[in-house]
């Protein structure tokens, strides 16, 4: 089991490098000239490449990475804004925790009602409830979250007046962000639960557990939602990875100072430090994210954690016939 | 002696597309204290359906079901979980009727804890007893039932059925998803145990040679009625109903001397929906006459053995 986090781990900073490399790439062929969005456009071509020379831009491509690579990897310091000439380390260490609270509350809210949405859809099969939660899936899965996302903007901020559109300062301005992302969410995780219960609403075990006289709430809750959930709590998990990377639109709806929105400004003004720092660190949290769903697998399902148990109590044994 | 599970004229009918679904139609039985009574027949002909209802996982449409000679037809929620522990059923699969999140203790130990009747201390020593008792190695009690095999596996459903010492448990085929050797072992097992505890089954099943084996009794059934029953002997003697004839001689012959004569049937298999009144295997049956058409009753014909057909005088030559 330790053996196994720490491949998984080795393995997680390969990706992390693997990332590096590729977006640092990416962004040197891309086109436009940071030098120039500094400047403007009405710099001498000295001064250019003045500035070129500053940022370090004019050296051979391999001679910047190298550059990169080991400022980043080997010194720990991710550089200077471009632009803001913070550092990157610090920005980062400001947004994250706004938009992780930002991903959780929303994955959070998303699975409490979702999942016991799609419960109730399986266990009144064809009836109602199944039949509006359904829709309500359809619908929500459909629209565009940013649409959504404008329209709450609109009616909660314009008409109503009681939250606020944009900023962030009080609990109030999660408020929209989580709501407009999460009910996309909600319908994909309570259609994905209604067709893994449905899978098991049926199974013999179920009979048998109704055979042995245990009350029908306890039949759905203790019985069919262990086995039905194991494949929603994947599917929550790599959601939650999506919600670290994924709030740009969100972010940029709402002016919410995120991760996503220092992301998306810095990819509109080429500041490609920043650019570099937020694509590491998004690539180090989705790798480290998996990791614990794989993780949390064997304490969900016991037919994967009884293989690990065998397998540590057989090396014991060995062991101690030695 | 008096009947530990009796049924009363019991139905069960489906509502499907195009019709009603005759899957039980007016089975009256009655099983004795300690005694074994097969149910056989084709597959789709109610067996499994029949068993269902007496343990109360369907809801039969019509009729009476008596425990003890005590009414159980109609039960709420409290008298449900009472009846439960009177009477049980081991089913036929035993790969899907586990739950593969749950050990094999866990499995067992459910319904101890569930009727309260055992103290904590109890619940240990009670299910170490059902392991014994059914044959389960100790050291697989923390296993899961993916890694037994289909033998084991059933035994943990024989010792779930046996744990709160029910009167009567229904055999849903316990035997059809293993194979021979083992077949024969659960067999031996039910046996012993109904000796030791005097229990009442019902076993449903396809296979005639273990019915022989195991029953005091059988019941034939055919589209949901019982065409004929009798003292087990007697039937594999004695057959009077057309379709038990033909049943019976599709059992293989080891004697090359002596082949049985089989009786072939002709025909489709009539539809159990919307069935006509009359003779529900008529369309198959070599004596058919008008006479089949009416509405047939179930007589007895010579002492404990009975037979659903209008003609089984004149076929039979008891005249």
């Amino acid at each position: 089991m330790l053996r196994y986090v720490l491949q998984r781990l080795l393995m997680t900073i390969f990706v992390i490098i693997a990332a590096a490399i590729l977006i640092f790439t990416v962004m040197y062929f891309v086109p436009g000239d940071p030098a120039k969005i500094i400047l403007g456009p009405e710099a001498t071509a000295a001064d250019l490449a003045d500035v070129r020379h500053q940022l370090g831009i004019d050296r051979p491509f391999l001679v910047q990475l190298g550059s990169f690579m080991y400022n980043t990897f080997i010194k720990f310091d991710m550089g200077t804004s471009w632009f803001r000439n913070t550092s990157v380390f610090g920005g980062m260490l400001e947004r994250i925790p706004r938009t992780f609270l930002l991903g959780f509350l929303s994955i959070v809210l998303t699975s409490l009602v979702g999942i016991p949405m799609g419960v109730n859809a399986a266990t009144h099969h064809r009836k109602w409830q199944d039949k509006g939660v359904i829709s309500f899936a359809m619908v929500f899965m459909s629209v565009p979250e940013f649409w959504v996302a404008l329209l709450f903007i609109i009616f909660f901020s314009l008409r109503l007046n009681i939250l606020p559109s944009f900023g962030i300062g009080s609990w109030k301005n999660y408020v929209l962000p989580i709501l407009s992302g999460a009910l996309a969410g909600i319908g994909g995780i309570a259609r994905y639960t209604r067709s893994c219960v449905l899978e098991v609403v049926h199974a013999d075990y179920i009979t048998t557990a109704r055979a042995k006289g245990v009350m029908e709430r306890k039949v759905i809750y203790q019985h069919m939602l262990p086995n039905a959930l194991i494949p929603v709590l994947t599917n929550v998990g790599t959601s939650f990875t999506r919600c670290i990377g994924g709030t740009i639109v969100m972010e940029k709806i709402f002016s919410f100072p995120g991760v996503g929105l220092y992301l998306s400004d810095a990819i509109a003004s080429r500041d490609y430090p920043v650019i570099r720092g937020c694509v590491i660190v998004i690539a180090a949290f989705t790798a480290i994210l998996m990791l614990l769903v794989d993780l949390s697998y064997g304490y969900v399902d016991p037919r994967i954690k009884a293989q690990y148990v065998k397998q540590s109590t057989k090396k014991g044994k060995i062991k101690n016939v030695a | 002696m008096s009947a530990v599970i009796e049924t009363k004229n019991l139905k069960k009918y489906f509502s499907v597309p195009g019709g009603v679904l005759h899957a039980v139609d007016d089975v009256s039985i009655s099983i004795e204290r300690g005694k074994t009574i097969g149910v056989v027949g084709e597959s789709g002909c109610g067996k499994s359906t029949l068993g269902l209802c007496l343990v109360h996982l369907h809801e039969s449409t019509d009729g009476q079901i008596f425990l003890n000679g005590e009414d159980v037809t109609d039960l709420n929620k409290r008298q449900l979980r009472k009846f439960r522990e009177k009477a049980q059923i081991v089913f036929q699969d035993p790969y899907s009727s586990l739950n593969p999140r749950m050990t094999v203790d866990e499995i067992i130990r459910e319904p101890l804890i569930l009727s309260r009747r055992y103290k904590k201390g109890e619940l240990d020593d009670r299910v170490d007893e059902l392991m014994e008792l059914t044959g389960i190695e100790e050291r697989l009690a923390q296993s899961y039932p993916h890694e037994l095999d289909g033998g084991c596996r059933q035994r943990i459903g024989i010792a779930r059925a046996l744990s709160l010492d029910p009167e009567f448990i229904v055999c849903d085929e316990p035997v059809s998803a293993l194979d021979v050797s083992i077949q024969a072992q659960i067999l031996n097992l039910l046996m012993d145990i109904q000796e030791k505890s005097s229990l009442t089954l019902m076993f449903v099943t396809h296979d005639l040679s273990v019915v022989r084996h195991i029953s005091n009794s059988i019941c034939v059934m055919y589209l949901g009625q019982v065409v004929e029953m009798s003292p087990t002997e007697e039937l594999f003697l004695n057959q009077l109903h057309p379709y038990t004839k033909a049943l019976m001689s599709a059992v293989p012959s080891i004697d090359i001397h002596n082949p049985s004569q089989r009786v072939m049937l002709s025909g489709e298999l009539t539809s159990p929906i919307n069935p006509k009144p009359g003779c529900r295997f008529k369309d198959r049956c070599v004596y058919a006459t008008t006479a089949c058409e009416e509405p047939q009753t179930l007589e007895e014909i010579t002492p404990g053995h009975l037979c659903l057909c209008s003609r089984v005088n004149e076929i039979n030559q008891l005249v």
